[in-house]
Parts: structure tokens; C-alpha cells; sequence
């Protein structure tokens, strides 16, 4: 499906598409990307006029489409391919988007030489509904392509210094936060910098 | 809705915004150069106060955090009395990430990825005060006042800090006429296109700010922790056998340290430019022979990085800078000794 035009939504929201030739209706019923979009958009406006409500939760409408599809009737078969609360945590923490397709590669070849790290009652408790991004983020896989061209990966135990290797670029993090330390006299601070740190990498 | 679309996307513009924004742009040096002057040193005077008041004050806040089509929501709770400055950041929107800073260390706690990452922060001086004379960052900067306007329910001036090449980066900042805090920026580039912005939505000024506040709200149990061991030897003055031979006009070199990080094994040379108001960082380390990073460009907020790797070194900058100036840094870098 082709990706919707940031264009023709917004125009659609400003009432100015006079005919939908562009098919944005059927791209907000189809794709759960554009719906993404045009919910970031209608937030966007409620933020520029101040009149965000006090509590926000982005999961809802995803919920009641959910709850709506477990509904006896269904009147259209169900398209979604990702389920939406899947799709932030793809982009999260790896800035290189490639990793994150990578990683899924090595995720067999990992859980022998990781045993116990999906096991942890309390941490489930703090995240109850993304198991499936946890086993994306695991802190100690790396892009398969590079664990293939190594001569014995699967005798080699996880050794600390390895696992720091490139899990998630940390190194980057690493950097990022000693930039951050060094800037802070070293320069004008304006951005609140660790605010680069905590935010989810939903980007390119 | 218009104004919104520049926001949200600004290489597509329908034409006529465009032109609005034109026009808007070319009557507008005709009211700025009557009191230019003045206005540079206002600016000057507010962003030196909002500095030292985001270090001292006692605040609490929410504020949403936007980058390309990305947005979070996040909550800052800041403290700082006779025991130094105390900072918490949690993300109120994805997974709840959060970094704490104190006098002692940066701990950024990714539940998403069960990891929890752990450096030593550097005290920093509570006054700052931009370059002067204020002639060697204006060569550089046009800065100005731009009026007052309402944020989070506060009154502010509005203050724009605009390059005058393509290797830096602009502001514009919202500054509490009340207590100086910031309560809204924007980093835009030298199209004035808006890059990144920080937008309060709430912000509370407290007389203290219970310490229970600052505890981080998971424990980090069972997650892989990547800290710097204690006895790390403190930095050393760098190897001056890493030279950068190309920096854009302004920048110097403010510090040159080698010193030690958690994720490496030897210790790393941290070479730091400044022009005053933008800082790039230029890291150097020799990497394992198995280790392979992302080598080319990569984009955090309005952070740009680029890593080349070179006779088993891994050299990267970093700084809130275009693209163009960390990777030119970064492949002008050489080595003297190796």
C-alpha cells in the first residue's frame, strides 16, 4: 500500500480536499500508519492550542478497534498486519532501523546463551503488554548479517565486553551523555538535552 | 491546520503558505534593525539568566517533546539546593524511560530494552554567561528579541538565536518572564525550518522538591547495567596525536581528554569545539577487531553524528550542529602517531 500523503491529510483535515482522488479515506480505514498520522496531527493542533486534556492515552483508540474486531459481527476482514502497539517499539532505542530488522535474525540463535532474561516477574509487571518489543530490544543481540560472518558464534559465551559490543548503540548513548556533561559549559543549553535520551526513536 | 502542516513537515508546503511565509520573512528585518542593537544584548542578557535559572530553580513540569513525526511527552522534576542539582526526565508516553542526573553520575534506565546505563556527570557552574565581548558570537549568531506570547499559561519573552552559515544550527526560545525557566525552544535550521521542540505544558516552580521525587520509579533489578566502574582512573589530558584539521570559522578547542567509558575497554579521546553557542564533540577509540558499529550518519533529535572507523579506530562527532559540520570534523580528523 502506498504510504499516505502528508499532504492530502492535512488538507483533508482542513476541509480543503474537494474530491478524495487520492483515496485518503481509504487509507485511514486501511492503514494503521496513516491513522497513526492523522491521531499525531489532531494532538499536534490540541497541543498548539494549549488544550490538551490532563491525562493522554494513545493506546485507546487502538484498544476500542481491537475491542471492535472481537465483536460477533465483523463487517471487514481484519487487515491489520502489526498490531499498533508493536509498531513504536520497532523504531525504538535503535537509531539505525536496519538493527532493528536484524536483530529478530538472531533472536533464536541468542535465547540459548541468554537463559532467564524473559523471566523476571517484576519486569513483566512493569510492562505487561509489550512482550514481544522486549524480545526485539534484546540488549545483547546484534545484526545478524555480522554475527554470520564469524567463525564460531554459538561456542562463544556472551562475554560483558562483547554484549557491550553494539547492543542498541550504546556507545552512542555512551557519547551522547559525555557530549551532553561537556556541553553544559562548554556551550548554550537549550533543548534539555537527556530529553534525546528518554524520547522513542519512531523516526527514520 | 496551515501552520501546523509547516510544522509537521516542512519540505512540502502548498504554495500559498509558502508564500505567506515569504512575504512574512522579507517585512521582517525592516522592525528587527531599528533596535538591533539592544535587542542582541537583551537576548544575550535572557539566555544567560534562563541558563542559570534551569540550574537553580526548584521546578516541576510536563512538556512534549517533538522530532521529525515523532512525539513524547515527558516529565521533568529539577532540584537543586546546598547538595547541588538534582534531575529526573521520565518519558510519560512509549515505554517509561527514564535518566536521572545528580552530582555523582547520569543513569539512564531503558526498561524497553531491560538495560540500564550509568556515567559520571561533571559539576557544572551554576552562572553562565555567554562568549564575550558579545562582537565573537555575533559574527556568527544574529540574536534578537522577538516579543512576549503565552506558554503553559505563563507569560514569556521570545528570544531567536539565527546562524549565519550552514554549519550551525538556530533557536528560538521562550523564556518565563517570571522566573527566566525555559517553557519553550525550537531548534531550527539556516532556512529557519523547525527541527526539534520542546513545549511545556505544565510547569510548577516549588520552594523544595521532596526527594522521594527524585527516586527513579523502577529499580533496574534483573536488568544488564553498563557503568562506569568507580575506580576508573579520572581524565587525563588527551593524546595531542589526534589533530582535527578542519572546524567551521568560530569553533576552538574548549577541552582535549582522554578518558574512560563503560561500553569501552580503553580509554577514549574526547576532543570538545565550541563556537560559544553550538558544541561538538569529537570522540576517538580503538575498537576490538569483532566489534562493528554503524559507521556513516545518524540522527538523534536535532543531534548529528557521523562515525568513520580508520587503522582500527572508531572516530565519531557528535554535536547539535547540520550534518555536513560532524561529518567534515569527523573525516578531517588525523593522526600523527599511528
Amino acid at each position: 500500500m502506498s504510504k499516505i500523503n502528508q499532504e492530502d491529510l492535512s488538507a483533508f483535515m482542513d476541509g480543503e480536499l474537494k474530491d478524495d482522488t487520492a483515496g485518503v479515506i481509504d487509507q485511514l480505514l486501511a492503514d494503521v500508519t496513516a491513522r497513526d498520522t492523522w491521531m499525531r496531527y489532531h494532538l499536534i493542533t490540541e497541543a498548539m492550542r494549549q488544550s490538551l486534556p490532563t491525562h493522554l492515552d494513545r493506546q485507546l483508540p487502538a484498544s476500542i478497534s481491537d475491542k471492535l474486531q472481537n465483536e460477533p459481527t465483523v463487517l471487514r476482514p481484519a487487515r491489520k498486519k502489526y498490531s499498533t502497539y508493536l509498531k513504536p517499539a520497532a523504531g525504538l532505542a535503535i537509531a539505525a532501523s536496519v538493527a532493528s530488522v536484524a536483530i529478530i535474525g538472531v533472536q533464536q540463535q541468542r535465547q540459548d546463551v541468554t537463559p532467564g532474561l524473559n523471566s523476571n516477574p517484576s519486569i513483566a509487571a512493569v510492562q505487561p503488554n509489550i512482550p514481544a518489543a522486549r524480545q526485539m530490544q534484546n540488549p545483547v543481540a546484534r545484526p545478524a548479517s555480522i554475527d554470520n560472518t564469524r567463525s564460531a558464534p554459538n561456542n562463544r559465551p556472551v562475554a560483558v565486553p562483547q554484549a557491550r559490543g553494539d547492543s542498541l548503540n550504546s556507545r552512542l548513548n555512551n557519547y551522547l551523555i559525555n557530549y551532553n556533561e561537556y556541553h553544559a559549559d562548554a556551550g548554550m543549553q537549550g533543548m534539555l538535552p537527556y530529553a534525546r535520551i528518554v524520547a522513542h526513536d519512531r523516526y527514520e | 491546520m496551515q501552520e501546523l502542516l509547516h510544522m509537521t513537515d516542512m519540505n512540502k508546503c502548498r504554495p500559498g503558505f509558502t508564500c505567506q511565509v515569504v512575504s512574512f520573512l522579507l517585512c521582517l528585518p525592516l522592525s528587527i534593525t531599528v533596535s538591533a542593537e539592544s535587542g542582541a544584548a537583551r537576548a544575550q542578557e535572557l539566555i544567560n539568566k534562563m541558563t542559570q535559572a534551569a540550574r537553580s530553580r526548584n521546578y516541576e513540569g510536563v512538556f512534549i517533546y517533538r522530532y521529525g513525526n515523532s512525539m513524547d511527552t515527558m516529565r521533568i522534576i529539577h532540584k537543586a539546593d546546598n547538595g547541588g542539582e538534582r534531575q529526573r526526565l521520565v518519558s510519560l508516553t512509549g515505554s517509561a524511560r527514564e535518566v536521572i542526573r545528580n552530582n555523582e553520575s547520569v543513569t539512564c534506565i531503558f526498561p524497553d530494552d531491560r538495560a540500564v546505563l550509568v556515567e559520571k556527570s561533571r559539576s557544572r557552574k551554576l552562572v553562565f554567561k555567554l562568549p564575550q565581548p558579545i562582537e565573537s558570537v555575533s559574527r556568527y549568531y544574529t540574536f534578537s528579541t522577538s516579543g512576549q506570547d503565552r506558554i503553559a499559561g505563563r507569560d514569556s519573552w521570545t528570544v531567536n538565536i539565527m546562524p549565519r552559515d550552514q554549519y550551525r544550527y538556530g533557536y528560538r526560545f521562550w523564556i518565563d518572564q517570571d522566573s527566566h525557566l525555559l517553557l519553550k525552544s525550537e531548534l531550527r535550521d539556516q532556512d529557519d525550518s523547525m527541527l526539534e521542540q520542546i513545549l511545556f505544558t505544565q510547569l510548577d516552580i516549588h520552594d523544595d522538591i521532596p526527594d522521594t521525587m527524585l527516586e527513579p520509579a523502577l529499580t533496574g533489578k534483573d536488568y544488564t547495567w553498563y557503568k562506569s566502574d568507580v575506580n576508573d582512573k579520572p581524565s587525563k589530558p588527551g593524546n595531542k596525536g589526534w589533530r582535527v584539521t578542519w572546524v567551521p570559522d568560530g569553533f576552538s578547542m574548549k577541552t582535549h581528554q582522554s578518558q574512560t567509558m563503560p561500553m569501552s575497554r580503553e580509554p577514549v579521546e574526547h576532543i570538545i569545539y565550541t563556537d560559544g553557542i553550538a558544541v561538538v564533540s569529537v570522540f576517538i577509540e580503538k575498537m576490538d577487531h569483532d566489534v562493528s558499529e554503524t559507521i556513516g550518519s545518524i540522527n538523534r533529535g536535532g543531534i548529528s553524528t557521523f562515525t568513520r572507523h580508520e587503522n582500527g579506530f572508531q572516530i565519531t562527532a557528535v554535536g547539535e550542529v547540520p550534518r555536513t559540520t560532524v561529518e567534515k570534523m569527523a573525516r578531517s580528523v588525523l593522526a600523527d602517531n599511528y
